[in-house]
């Protein structure tokens, strides 16, 4: 009776697991010699020993460079180059805008291409981590920034640097409560 | 394991001193590490110990290391040396003076010890790299049977909700897409065919 090919493979394994004997396999073509071989590499390879370290020889390793905390600031929309605040930045196709918090203040240009929005910004200088939704960058070192978002609207934005962090609500956000 | 790009950008943020990026680069490579002396039987007190030197010593040489590509084989080699030194100064607290010819046998033992703990990280790295790309079911397969020690088929059959029958042909399949993801990586060196091949009848 012919072996289906799903038979052969459940030997070739069984025989590199040791729940077999290779005799048992009887002829053997150079191809599954070599799969065989690459069977047992592999279950070779899962015998070596890894280990996690214990969570205080973690914490203890981490504590080489602790973690400061974090001043957070809170970003307001300062001026737009839109006539009137408001307006439905949406249907704009370049516009640019001024945010601030009270320490910062944060210059940024969004212009509509094939491409989606490319924004371009600056930031006090340093270095920052600019996240947009799921999109993020480093800045240079003199707080620029580019980066490319399909949508502008809903997207919050994060810019962190060493031991600040900037929450801006999204653009739909801040217009409406501009306006308010 | 981390992309090139990223893991760059993760030292150029522990450089200029950021502690969170510190902290992501511990945990990526704290099994490397933690693993080196618990494979050369160290204890885990003095493993423990390696683990805190070696990673000190990444942290003052961050600056040093000119390709991060080359990260995890400098934490293997400063791991398995410090694993050596620790085992050394054990040895020598409890003999009496090491002549010139012991020295030479331990300096010969402690490169081989680096070249086979080298091969053993790169062998573990490329292996859960391409356990990492295989499907859910496979990966929980595999790994239920080869690294959670002492899981049953019947523990792995209720987990996965695969009939008992399924399990011996499922890792057939399971190990033959993980062995062909690992072909294709260049996984299986001249040196693992030569020694299995040895043990195939003719």
């Amino acid at each position: 009776m012919k072996m289906r090919p799903n038979d052969r493979l459940i030997e070739l394994v069984d025989v590199a697991t040791g729940q077999r004997a290779a005799t048992e396999l009887g002829e053997i073509s150079p191809g599954e010699k070599q799969r065989l071989s690459q069977f047992r590499a592999v279950l070779q390879a899962f015998s070596i020993q890894t280990e996690s370290a214990p969570t205080s020889a973690i914490e203890s390793a981490k504590a080489i460079l602790p973690i400061k905390p974090l001043q957070i600031f809170k970003a307001r929309l300062g001026r737009t180059s839109l006539t009137t605040v408001g307006a439905r930045f949406e249907a704009a196709d370049q516009f640019q805008a001024t945010f601030q918090t009270a320490k910062h203040e944060i210059r940024m240009s969004f212009e509509r291409t094939a491409l989606g929005w490319i924004v371009m910004g600056k930031l006090p200088n340093g270095n920052w981590t600019i996240s947009a939704g799921a999109v993020s960058v480093e800045s240079e070192a003199d707080g620029r920034f580019e980066l490319i978002l399909d949508d502008i609207a809903t997207i919050e934005w994060r810019m962190k640097s060493l031991s600040e962090e900037i929450e801006m609500p999204s653009l739909s956000k801040v217009v409406s409560d501009d306006s308010a | 394991m981390l992309a090139s790009n990223d893991l760059e950008s993760l030292v150029r943020k522990c450089i200029a001193g950021d502690g969170r990026a510190w902290s992501e680069l511990v945990d990526q490579f704290q099994n490397l590490v933690y693993s080196v002396p618990r494979r050369m039987r160290l204890s885990e007190e003095d493993a423990g110990d390696v683990f805190q030197t070696t990673f000190l010593a990444l942290f003052r040489n961050l600056d040093r290391i000119e390709s991060v590509a080359t990260i995890p084989k400098w934490l293997t080699v400063t791991a398995t040396r410090e694993s050596y030194r620790l085992m050394n100064s054990r040895y020598a607290r409890s003999t009496a003076n090491l002549g010139e010819t012991d020295l030479d046998a331990v300096l010969a033992d402690e490169d081989h010890n680096v070249e086979e703990q080298l091969a053993l990280a790169a062998t573990g790295e490329a292996l859960r790299e391409g356990l990492a790309r295989l499907q859910d079911k496979c990966r929980e397969l595999l790994t239920l049977l080869y690294i959670e020690e002492d899981t049953s088929y019947q523990d792995i059959s209720d987990r996965l909700l695969l009939p008992m029958g399924s399990i011996g042909p499922t890792r057939a399949r399971c190990l033959d897409k993980l062995r062909s993801i690992l072909a294709k990586d260049s996984f299986f060196s001249e040196m693992y065919q030569d020694k299995s091949e040895a043990a195939l009848p003719v």
